[in-house]
């Protein structure tokens, strides 16, 4: 079958692997909650290219620059898990790919960077103190989630329609 | 615009789904259309027209609406 040209998407078959490291950074996510951290993980030795040991900001930060330093990579580990998880899932192209669903994955883009940026605003009035920290952290990602809840939902209500 | 892909389909007694799938768009497509949902591109047009063995304008048809 003769595929649409479209820029930028990946092969269909992408997004089964986007969803199992979606699942994967979930788990350890879940995991690093209810048992903590993983030993081999959180005191792990790297090279790190910058590496400032305060936080928050403080005025003359000991700021390190290629060292060997002991950080905790789970957290990093799941971050990348998950981006790369969202955007497999969010950009791979559907088993058929076709002018109409572009156009619904477009709205759906322009949906979810709307929706996201509301939220974020709502979050930074009523939101105060250090905490705002995880806020950001979440919204790393909340776009392409909001992005693949809306572009999927649209897809399944217009499937839902019988065909007479 | 309007479209007869109802009628033409009913004519050539094909399902959405049968349509869709010989000018390779999904079945939802072919519902937004004959919905007026969704407008399609010429070129889609044309193959549309072309499965009905009739001309574009023959199977989408303007509107007063779209003379604005």
């Amino acid at each position: 079958m003769k595929l649409m040209k479209t820029k930028f998407l990946l092969p269909h078959k992408f997004k089964i692997f986007g969803w199992i490291l979606f699942a994967i950074s979930i788990l350890l996510y879940i995991s690093d909650i209810a048992f903590g951290d993983i030993p081999l993980l959180a005191k792990a030795k790297i090279l790190c290219v910058y590496h400032s040991d305060d936080f928050p900001f403080v005025k003359n930060p000991p700021n390190k620059f290629f060292q060997m330093q002991e950080v905790n990579l789970e957290p990093d580990i799941i971050g990348i898990l998950l981006i790369t998880g969202c955007l497999l899932v969010a950009f791979s192209r559907l088993k058929v790919e076709d002018e109409y669903t572009a156009k619904i994955r477009l709205e759906s883009l322009v949906w979810a960077t709307f929706a996201n940026f509301i939220l974020l605003i709502l979050a930074i009035l009523t939101i105060w103190g250090r905490d705002f920290i995880t806020v950001m952290e979440y919204n790393m990602v909340t776009i392409l989630i909001l992005f693949v809840i809306r572009f999927h939902y649209v897809l399944f209500q217009s499937g839902k329609i019988k065909s007479e | 615009m309007k479209n007869n892909i109802r009628v033409e389909r009913a004519i050539l007694n094909i399902t959405q789904e049968q349509l869709a799938q010989k000018i390779n768009v999904t079945r939802q497509t072919i519902h937004a259309i004959e919905n007026g949902k969704y407008v399609p591109s010429t070129v889609l047009a044309l193959k549309i027209a072309r499965v009905f063995n009739k001309n574009v304008e023959e199977v989408f048809l303007l509107e007063e609406s779209d003379m604005g």
